[in-house]
């Protein structure tokens, strides 16, 4: 049913001369050297977000766009390397307050901190995985920066054993990060501030994913359609009328 | 002296017969326009609609259920895994054709790109109103989300191959015919409508653990002054036995 009104779309476009550039398909090339990961919730902290990233050498461009953390507050976050490269389980309980997931507890599952997604000038390496003057601290944050890694890290990233995670619990809903329970990595902190908000595996992308949108969209259909014929119909006869009415005229004259 | 006089009245003749042509052609195509004019493509219903019928946030939709003990190390990120039921993969062999009964599509497929900038080429010319799929993208069958997309309205100002998309519901069949006479067979799992300034890329595009479909067209407001609709729908599939 469509068909027949699509051919005569078709043959009205080539008519006006819409466009006709057919664009050269690029050769096929699955894979590549991108990745991502889908963030998921750990400690029943309502926290998600999306990460991608891109190896080129030693360099590595990062992308992580986060939602549902505890606002006004630093969140630690890092690309873990090592154990079985995969994340734990949100209901995964730990030795932290009544039982959360504190982020040495799940170390056999996601490893260490390899690399330190601080931002600018923030460094980049494990040392850094408590800079939490460099962390993004809001509810939702989007992250990017490129950052120079060993060789071994690049290599290990793009195999797709890297692990993103994001860190930042408010346990007790209190709004900030307190409470007894010290912090696994630094004592001197709240375990809320270092126990595991989001996790999401790095997994290698099938395919060079295109950038943006898609301009599918070709025009509107909400307001009026072929204006142009419209128009250009409407003046012809306006063109048509003015001069059978000024031939009238003369002819009476 | 006649001649003048004749002349005269051919003149006035001729100007009355153009004026005449110029006011029949005018009115035909202005009541051909009045006829062409056509409704708002279908959207999907503003919070997008899943597989998953309970009203949960999006976070839950996606943990999968994981069991505590440490799991071997294959790869299971969360959305991908909803419907990879264990369907065996196809290998690779490029789509020729895809039907979707469910919203009366049924076109050819060939091939496209990416542009300079690295975006997605989309149907032009004489293929203008036909699926195309990306073909830097998995084959429909292979792991991986394989991506096809098609216009929603003509340069034509008309409907377009995938004007109903926003129609599509999860459950609905989608069936890609393959180059090596197989038919990948598809069911879709969720429909997204987002703006293509937020482009949900990685949800769209990132790795998947089985065998997925992605179908794109765009609805939505239409921006006058960039002359594309500001948002696209986005469908996405999985795999199953046929
Ligand atoms: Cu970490």
């Amino acid at each position: 049913m469509r068909t027949t009104r699509i051919t005569t779309i078709a043959a009205a476009a080539a008519l006006v001369g819409l466009p006709l550039a057919v664009g050269p398909a690029s050769a096929d090339d699955h894979g590549g050297s991108e990745l991502t990961a889908e963030l998921t919730q750990l400690n029943d902290s309502g926290a998600s977000g999306t990460a991608w990233a891109k190896v080129d050498g030693t360099q590595v461009e990062v992308k992580v766009e986060t939602t549902g953390l505890l606002d006004g507050a630093p969140h630690a976050q890092h690309i873990h390397i090592g154990g079985q490269g995969v994340c734990p389980s949100n209901d995964q309980e730990g030795s932290g307050f009544e039982g959360a997931l504190q982020t040495t507890d799940a170390a056999d599952q996601y490893g260490g901190v390899a690399v330190s997604l601080t931002m600018e000038p923030g460094e980049t390496g494990p040392d850094a995985a408590l800079d939490v003057d460099n962390f993004p601290t809001g509810a939702s944050n989007t992250y990017s920066r490129t950052i120079t890694v060993s060789d071994e890290v690049a290599q290990q990233i793009a195999d797709g054993d890297g692990v993103v995670v994001v860190h930042g619990v408010d346990h007790d809903g209190s709004g900030a990060y307190d409470g007894d329970t010290k912090s696994d990595l630094d004592p001197s902190l709240p375990s809320e501030a270092t126990d595991p908000a989001a996790c999401g595996e790095l997994d290698v992308a099938q395919m060079a994913m295109p950038e943006g949108g898609v301009e599918t969209g070709g025009a509107d259909t909400s307001g009026v359609e072929y204006p142009a014929v419209l128009g250009l119909g409407g003046l012809a006869m306006a063109l048509g009328a003015f001069g059978l009415i000024a031939t009238r005229r003369r002819a009476t004259r | 002296m006649n001649s003048g006089k004749d002349s005269a009245r051919r003149r006035h003749t001729l100007v009355v017969a153009a004026c005449a042509a110029l006011l029949a052609v005018g009115g035909s195509a202005v009541a051909w326009a009045a006829s062409r004019q056509v409704e708002e493509p279908p959207a999907p219903p503003a919070a997008g609609v899943t597989a998953d019928v309970t009203a949960e946030p999006p976070t839950a939709q996606r943990a999968t259920p994981q069991p505590s003990t440490p799991r071997p190390s294959t790869r299971q990120p969360g959305s991908s895994t909803r419907d990879a039921s264990g369907v065996t993969p196809l290998p690779a062999s490029r789509p020729v054709a895809v039907r979707i009964p469910g919203i009366g599509v049924d076109s050819p497929v060939h091939g496209l790109g990416l542009d300079d900038e690295g975006r997605l080429r989309v149907p032009s010319g004489a293929r203008y109103n036909q699926v195309a799929w990306y073909d830097g993208s998995p084959t429909p069958g292979e792991v991986g989300p394989a991506v096809l997309e098609g216009h929603v309205t003509g340069s034509g100002y008309a409907p377009s191959v995938f004007f109903e998309l926003g129609n599509t519901r999860p459950g609905d069949r989608i069936e890609v015919d393959r180059a090596d006479g197989s038919t990948a067979a598809f069911e879709v799992t969720e429909v997204r409508s987002a703006p293509k300034t937020d482009f949900p890329r990685v949800d769209v595009y990132g790795a998947t653990t089985g065998p997925e479909l992605r179908v794109i067209t765009c609805g939505g407001t239409f921006d006058t002054s960039t002359g594309h609709h500001l948002d696209n729908v986005i469908v996405f599939a999985s795999l199953v036995r046929d």
